[in-house]
């Protein structure tokens, strides 16, 4: 019975992992991907040919007439935007080439150095049937056995992969050793790799790492665009001073206004490539986890999986310092081993996002606006779906997860659902925080060091007055999210809220929750409330007149009588499905019961 | 390739074989086969303990052994000794002194059991890696074993 309790929990944990995973991936698909492949490149490629366009068509006319310079540009706007288009599109068709050559050919242009040989003579054969063994004592039996293969290495290692269309399972020299000495460590290790194959998760691996490369290929070119854009006006304005022969002063405070600016400028390629390496190490590292859990369920359940490996003394002790590369890691694949341990042996930490590692995400996203373009582009909307998104994926991952929770007997307690609420309320809280005004007042200070006939003495009262008020701006923004200590409130409100949805999903009895439909009810009524809750009158005046814009209206209208209820809006709509649901369940019990009597 | 590396890897590859250690004679011949397309001894012994964590490995750090490294370090140190001595005995000869040479004085020891001096030079440096803690006492027992058997006299023909 207690075997059975703990295979379910095991199996509800791998499932949630799986709808951890899903959420993220969806959120990175739709949204975050096409904002760094599509909307920050045009933005940049517009920026660059308005800025080209009307610097060399001044120069054209003042050549051409020699006249002093016209308005008249040589492209109408029209025409600007066309052109950054089609460089989009060039772009962006140049990394979907590179995406489907890479997924069609994993292994050109892998950073792998190991090299995998296939076993040879009898130790070979017994290492392929006690893999193909344990293959079908996990029910895989259906499924062809994998290639066995295996590298040089002292380590106890395993990798799951692909070669030419074929799940393989590569196993090191160490890990060999021991497997003939059928070492329990050696069992969950390959289990675990077997885990990843039921998954289909080596071919889920190579496309991340194609989505990656071609968004960084997107942005290194971009990268490119924007250098040459500020190369061109620092030698655009070099040449007009020299003629003037205003002397070197001023070359040198214009190159730094320029070179100041255009810094400012750069940093939305790091930031981006940042921000996407780390969503896609979050999500490597979700799948590991879930191949942990699944391999945990045939090893025996997830404490004697726990249990093995942190018996065996040659697994590595996770410092201090591996715990911050999970935690800040961009090029994260695997949690630190204590970490997957703890999370392993406690299911309530299986069952609810682990949010400690998507916090470094909401920072990335937040310094989005520090680069001056995107702000420039419609008040920074685009920064704003950024961020909104984020919050989504965190607190839409929460209440989908606590549907698959309550399915389980684990208790989820209250520090935890304090902690979630807590996140769930901060994520939201984030989306109003702007950072724009910092890079305004910069920009601000850099004009002043630039513009000819100003004090050439940069004292610290200058930059202070025009950096100071970019900080109160900043304070002012928090205190407006701290709105009195009522943001406490909203964090019980909150707890409120995930409580009643855990209890009500307890309820359900008739519905699948694994199945799709209740999770995307849950998940799509979570993130409405969230975007809801985002709302940032700064960001959001182009949509003022849409229905969007009337409900943020409406919505903040509310919150200015209530504090208390801002940021929990995604909570609550989540109830609301939930509860929805569960009058459809027990709908659905009655009309059972009522067939049944007639049936009888 | 040098002639300690290649003297080295074709002895420790014989050896482990004649121990039972396939899989370790395994990492040896692909060893060779790497240094045989360019890369440095020092290089592939390196890589052996060295490992990226990569999506879809294992990913928790679980410290094995590997006899083969240690091994081919135990056969450099005790080819650099020998090679030396009978380059000196061979006199104005060294340049003479070929690997295929070497390879058949080895062999000819191993047949005839006469220069008991080598083969207790192998002997007590396998004695002090298990002393060191560098090879566990039963990969000891099985190196000595195999060093007093016939198995490695022939394995290490067919590899001459």
């Amino acid at each position: 019975m207690a075997t059975r309790q703990s295979d379910r929990t095991a199996l509800v944990s791998a499932s949630a992992c799986s709808v951890e995973i899903f959420v993220h991936a969806l959120l990175l698909l739709l949204i975050l991907l096409p904002l760094t492949t599509l909307v920050f490149p045009f933005l940049a490629f517009h920026v660059g040919v308005s800025l080209l366009n009307s610097n060399l068509s001044a120069d054209w006319h003042q050549w051409k007439k020699g006249s002093a310079p016209q308005e008249l540009a040589v492209l109408s706007d029209g025409q600007e935007i066309a052109l950054a288009i089609g460089f989009t599109v060039s772009t962006l068709a140049a990394s979907v080439l590179g995406y489907r050559r890479h997924v069609r050919q994993p292994e050109t242009g892998s950073s792998d150095t190991r090299r995998y040989l296939s076993p040879k003579g009898e130790r070979g054969r017994a290492l392929i049937a006690r893999i193909e063994a344990l293959w079908s004592e996990i029910a895989l039996q259906s499924a062809t056995p994998p290639e066995v293969l295996w590298f040089p290495g002292a380590a106890v290692l395993a990798r799951a992969m692909t070669r030419s269309n074929r799940f393989a399972v590569a196993v090191s020299t160490g890990l060999w050793e021991i497997i003939n000495r059928d070492d329990l460590v050696a069992k969950v290790v390959v289990l675990h790799e077997l885990a990843h194959l039921s998954y289909g998760d080596p071919l889920t691996f190579v496309r991340l790492k194609a989505l990656l490369d071609a968004g960084t290929r997107t942005l290194a070119r971009m990268f490119r665009v924007l250098i040459f854009t500020i190369l061109f006006l620092i030698a655009h304005q070099f040449i007009a001073t020299h003629r003037g022969h205003m002397g070197a002063a001023p070359i040198i405070r214009q190159t730094l206004m320029i070179g100041g600016i255009g810094l400012l400028a750069l940093s939305i390629c790091p930031v981006s490539a940042a921000m996407i390496k780390r969503y896609i190490g979050l999500i490597t590292s979700l799948i590991e986890l879930r191949a942990d859990v699944r391999s945990a369920q045939w090893a025996g359940g997830l404490e004697r999986f726990a249990e093995i490996l942190a018996n065996y003394p040659m697994v590595h002790r996770s410092t201090f310092s591996d715990r911050t590369r999970s935690w800040f890691s961009l090029g994260l694949t695997h949690l630190s081993e204590s970490e997957r341990l703890q999370i392993v042996r406690h299911p309530e930490r299986l069952l609810t996002p682990k949010v400690q590692y998507f916090f470094f995400s909401l920072i990335l996203v937040l310094l989005l606006p520090v680069n001056g373009l995107t702000p420039l582009f419609e008040g920074g909307i685009v920064d704003l779906a950024a961020v909104v998104t984020v919050a989504s994926a965190l607190t839409i991952t929460v209440s989908t997860m606590l549907l698959l929770a309550g399915a389980t007997s684990i208790r989820i307690s209250l520090s935890r659902l304090f902690a979630l609420s807590m996140c769930s309320v901060l994520f939201t809280a984030a989306c109003q925080i702007n950072f724009y005004t910092l890079t305004y007042s910069l920009s601000t200070v850099a004009v002043e060091i630039g513009l000819p006939g100003r004090s050439a003495t940069l004292s610290w009262n200058n930059v202070s007055a025009d950096t100071i008020p970019a900080f109160h701006d900043i304070g002012h923004q928090l205190l407006i999210i701290w709105s009195g200590g009522w943001i406490i409130c909203g964090v019980l409100i909150t707890m409120v809220a995930f409580g009643a949805l855990l209890t009500a999903a307890r309820r359900l009895r008739r519905i699948n929750r694994s199945s799709s439909w209740p999770l995307i009810v849950i998940a799509t009524a979570t993130g409405v409330g969230v975007l809801l809750d985002g709302y940032d009158p700064w960001r959001t005046f182009t949509l003022e007149n849409t229905v969007l814009g009337r409900a943020f209206v409406g919505w903040a209208g509310v919150t200015a009588h209530f504090p208390g209820i801002r940021f929990t809006l995604g909570p609550w709509l989540a109830l609301a499905s939930v509860i929805i649901l569960v009058v459809i369940d027990l709908g659905l019990g009655v009309y059972r019961s009522a067939n049944l009597k007639e049936l009888s | 390739m040098d002639q300690g590396d290649e003297l080295s890897l074709w002895l420790a590859s014989a050896w482990l074989r004649a121990s039972g250690d396939d899989v370790q004679s395994l990492v040896i011949e692909d060893l060779q086969e790497q240094i045989e397309q360019g890369k440095s001894m020092a290089d592939g012994l390196d890589a052996l303990s060295h490992s990226e964590r990569q999506a879809g490995d294992f990913g928790m750090e679980i410290a094995g052994t590997l006899l083969a490294p240690v091994l081919i370090e135990l056969l450099k140190d005790f080819w650099s000794g020998y090679l030396k001595k009978l380059g000196e005995s061979a006199g104005g000869a060294l340049a003479e002194e070929t690997t295929k040479g070497v390879k058949g004085w080895f062999l000819s020891i191993l047949h005839k059991k006469q220069d008991d001096k080598v083969l207790r030079d192998l002997k007590t440096k396998v004695d002090q890696l298990a002393a060191e803690r560098k090879l566990t006492g039963k990969e000891a027992a099985r190196l000595l074993e195999a060093l007093s058997g016939p198995k490695l006299a022939q394995e290490l023909s067919e590899r001459k």
